[in-house]
């Protein structure tokens, strides 16, 4: 490790010493459990200890404060889709209970093509997957949503760019 | 140049899934991919990144399925954002205490079989379990009872004599205490069934109802309660030795039994449902049971990806 990595992480400890129960008590007002307020608690001087470039902090409690919110996002979105994704399955009455196994494995995927096509317009969604997932045609897929050939091959377009620019970021 | 790359390999894309690229068209895609390194790098990583749909597809999963879960609000960012940088808001956040909706607890079973898979084990009594496909169990013996749990599935149990310790198993929906030597219980969805095969079985029902199945006899139980005692078919352990026995069964009660040997999606049309079926089939091969029966009954079965499989009037 460098010396200036060892600057950084000793400056991090510093504010992990100073603010850390802070930030908890102030997660825990608003997760139930206290487990869970560590949880991100800590998440967040994980992050911050791998962006080394944000030293000097003028205001850490700011930036601590920016960087669990965004960590309370995913861990939201994540039980969204998570329960959403199950309601979806309980509707579907002649669709098979998948074993727990199965439904773990899908749950991760799930977040992954959430992150991958976040952004996207429902209806590109919606394409992309007819696509991607059931193997269908662009004129199935244009029967299928009653859109026009020339919309599906629009949307595809959108979804693969947006797939595309990720790859390169 | 990153633009002018990604505009290109997008037109590629959009052209290949279409349907109606022609040979040609792929090799022309092909000629270009090798034509730079940087082509071919990005179509990796997209391929890799696309990798992540094998899940989906693997589990029979459909667009539609997932473009539900995919639409779920996301409304809680704008909630944080004033609960956390505004002043001290204890808006009740109760909806964050639900556990996530995940029942890891299988993966750690004591006994546990995948689809299409049976196993037997001999417990330390010398009782003997069965585990039909897709099932999973614990064990917890002690010094004042033998306790089965089933957590998912099927099994029959084959049980040792003791003179001390009952044998019992316990499901979601039901406490079960043996008598006998021989019984089979099955649960799953929600949907249960006790076969007393051999000997009594006591069953204690979620809601407090308590039965006394005799020797020969089944019966049906869901969450709200037992449903009649019926004389038992004799098909109800044939999966032991891999078969499946139906005499004028409906055809639902067939699929039903398939489902934990299908990889995949295996959808019923209600308006088929009814079908009776009789026969003897081999559990091993359910795409061979589902073209057998089309044969016979008026059904159609159309398969995509062979993991997801419809059942469909004809």
């Amino acid at each position: 490790m460098s010396g200036a990595d060892t600057s950084h992480s000793d400056y991090v400890g510093g504010l992990f010493r100073s603010h850390y129960d802070w930030l908890c008590s102030r997660l825990h007002r608003h997760l139930d459990s206290r487990a869970h307020a560590e949880d991100i608690a800590a998440d967040t001087f994980v992050q911050l200890l791998s962006a080394p470039g944000v030293v000097p902090i003028r205001q850490p409690r700011a930036l601590l404060t920016t960087i669990a919110q965004r960590l309370m996002y995913q861990l939201w979105r994540r039980r969204d889709l998570e329960r959403a994704y199950l309601e979806a399955l309980d509707h579907d009455e002649t669709c098979t209970a998948p074993s727990a196994e199965a439904l773990a494995q899908m749950l991760e995927a799930l977040h992954a093509i959430d992150q991958l096509l976040d952004g996207l317009p429902a209806k590109v969604k919606a394409t992309f997957l007819l696509s991607q997932l059931n193997g269908l045609t662009y004129p199935e897929i244009a029967a299928e949503l009653g859109i026009s050939q020339r919309s599906v091959s629009d949307y595809m377009t959108r979804a693969f760019n947006r797939c595309l620019r990720l790859c390169l970021e | 140049m990153n633009d002018d790359l990604i505009n290109d390999a997008t037109r590629w894309y959009v052209l290949l899934r279409s349907g109606q690229a022609t040979a040609g068209d792929w090799q022309r895609y092909q000629l270009w991919r090798a034509a730079d390194p940087r082509h071919d790098a990005l179509c990796r990583q997209l391929e890799t990144r696309l990798g992540v749909f094998q899940i989906p597809q693997a589990q029979g999963v459909s667009g539609q399925l997932l473009q539900q879960a995919l639409d779920a609000p996301s409304s809680r960012r704008q909630v944080l954002q004033v609960a956390l940088v505004g002043a001290g808001v204890a808006a009740g956040a109760t909806w964050l205490a639900k556990p996530l909706g995940v029942p890891l607890a299988d993966l750690t079973a004591d006994i546990r079989t995948g689809t299409g898979e049976r196993r037997t084990v001999t417990l330390d009594d010398g009782s003997e379990l069965s585990l039909n496909a897709q099932s999973a169990a614990d064990i917890q013996f002690d010094p004042q009872r033998r306790l089965v749990r089933l957590r998912e599935g099927e099994l029959l149990a084959r049980v040792a004599g003791d003179r001390i310790r009952p044998f019992m198993i316990q499901t979601y929906q039901a406490r079960l205490r043996a008598y006998g030597n021989r019984l089979l219980v099955r649960e799953r969805a929600g949907q249960g069934q006790v076969v007393a095969l051999n000997g009594a079985v006591e069953i204690d029902s979620q809601n407090g109802e308590r039965l006394q199945l005799a020797a020969g006899h089944e019966v049906h139980y869901d969450r709200a309660g037992f449903g009649p005692v019926q004389a038992s078919s004799s098909g109800a352990t044939a999966w032991v030795d891999g078969f499946l026995q139906v005499r004028d069964r409906p055809l639902s009660e067939v699929i039903e039994a398939l489902r934990p040997y299908h990889n995949g999606v295996l959808r019923l049309d209600p308006s088929v449902a009814g079908l009776r079926v009789s026969g003897l089939y081999r559990l091993d091969n359910p795409q061979q049971i589902l073209d057998t029966l089309a044969r016979t009954l008026p059904i159609h079965i159309t398969r995509r990806t062979g993991l997801w499989v419809n059942v469909n009037a004809a």
